[in-house]
């Protein structure tokens, strides 16, 4: 992804902001706070460090990369204690609280993704398929699969024409 | 949050809504938000230091540029007036050589044995080399005297090529001088090609034949 140009830091509230739709992003993603909060804490700290970029497209890119990077060492880490038998250590802390957090967690990650950047974020299906380098189409699907999962298990019907 | 009912007709925004309302109430821990706010007012120390260093160079780059541009012209200077000069010396001491060749001395040695020289010329500070430039190929030696190139000692070496017709040969130490590649000279009815050779300089003087 091109690194835009540096932008002036963002002011307290608006850095509040940041972090709260990253971190709401990142749980898109992961659906573990700890996790998540550790990736945004990651890319924005860099971002201090490195003064910016501060565009909140870029540091979505960098906290969906830090994520990714994130599971493919906890993947080569499992691998290597594979010789425990014990099943992955879950959070206590953390467990699907309501309806929703479960209708949420039965999605395919890909599908989670497309449907917070188009629901929450308001972006477009192009501009998800230029995030997540899959074709439009692609998206497209993803997002129509994704509300047809949720509808089925929040048991809601799909909408319906009204009529007058 | 309000739950719709489970059978009720969902508008085309309700998941939507429900989707964003869910977002909505995750937030980031005052934690993470105290920790990356405070990242963000104070500056980091590498930050500091870069921002230090691009100072510095900005700083400095005026200068630098303005010297490495007046280096730039005066190595490029140096260049023209050294090859120019150079080029000066070379015709000077092919001058000098085309002047002592048309004198045609008589040699104060007789020999056809260039390595008897030294022993013959003690006063040479240096040994004379066989030259192997084509141009000296074939040269029979039959004598040598001294003489002097550029106020150094030298010795001139009297050939005769396969025709029978005298040709010179000088021979000085060059250690102080420029490499001469290969140069050739058209001076006063005679042609000198110059050259160093083993840190000895040579110059071979021949007659140009009178044009008809």
């Amino acid at each position: 992804m091109t690194r835009p140009a540096r932008s002036p830091p963002p002011t307290p509230p608006e850095l509040d902001a940041l972090v709260d739709g990253l971190y709401r992003y990142a749980l898109a993603l992961g659906q573990h706070p700890a996790a998540a909060e550790d990736a945004v804490q990651e890319v924005l700290l860099r971002a201090c460090r490195n003064r910016g970029p501060w565009d909140p497209p870029y540091l979505a890119a960098a906290v969906r990369n830090q994520i990714i990077d994130t599971h493919r060492a906890d993947t080569r880490r499992k691998n290597r204690e594979q010789a425990s038998t014990r099943p992955p250590a879950s959070d206590p802390a953390w467990e699907p609280d309501d309806a929703m957090q479960n209708a949420l967690a039965a999605l395919r990650r890909e599908e989670r993704e497309a449907l917070f950047l188009s629901v929450v974020d308001g972006w477009t299906a192009s501009q998800i398929a230029k995030l997540t380098h899959k074709p439009r189409g692609t998206v497209l699907s993803l997002l129509h699969r994704a509300k047809a999962k949720l509808r089925q298990r929040l048991d809601t019907p799909a909408p319906t024409a009204s009529h007058d | 949050m309000t739950e719709p009912h489970p059978h009720e007709p969902e508008s085309p925004d309700e998941l939507a809504r429900r989707v964003r309302d869910h977002y909505a109430a995750q937030h980031a821990s005052d934690a993470l938000k105290a920790r990356v706010a405070q990242a963000a007012t104070q500056p980091h120390a590498s930050s500091a230091k870069t921002e230090a260093a691009a100072a510095r160079r900005r700083r400095l780059a005026p200068p630098a540029l303005a010297l490495a541009a007046a280096i730039a012209i005066a190595a490029a200077t140096w260049l023209v007036v050294s090859s120019a000069s150079e080029r000066q010396l070379h015709r000077t001491i092919a001058a000098e050589i085309a002047l002592n060749h048309r004198k045609a001395y008589a040699a104060d040695v007789q020999t056809s044995d260039l390595a008897a020289l030294p022993a013959l010329m003690p006063k040479l500070d240096f040994t004379p080399v066989a030259a192997t430039h084509p141009d000296a190929a074939d040269l029979r030696l039959i004598g040598a005297r001294y003489c002097s190139i550029d106020d150094a000692v030298a010795a001139q070496l009297n050939y005769l090529d396969p025709d029978g017709r005298p040709c010179t040969m000088y021979q000085a130490r060059a250690d102080q001088l420029p490499r001469i590649q290969d140069r050739l000279f058209q001076l006063d009815g005679a042609t000198v090609r110059i050259w160093t050779q083993d840190g000895v300089l040579i110059g071979l003087a021949r007659s140009t034949p009178a044009s008809p």
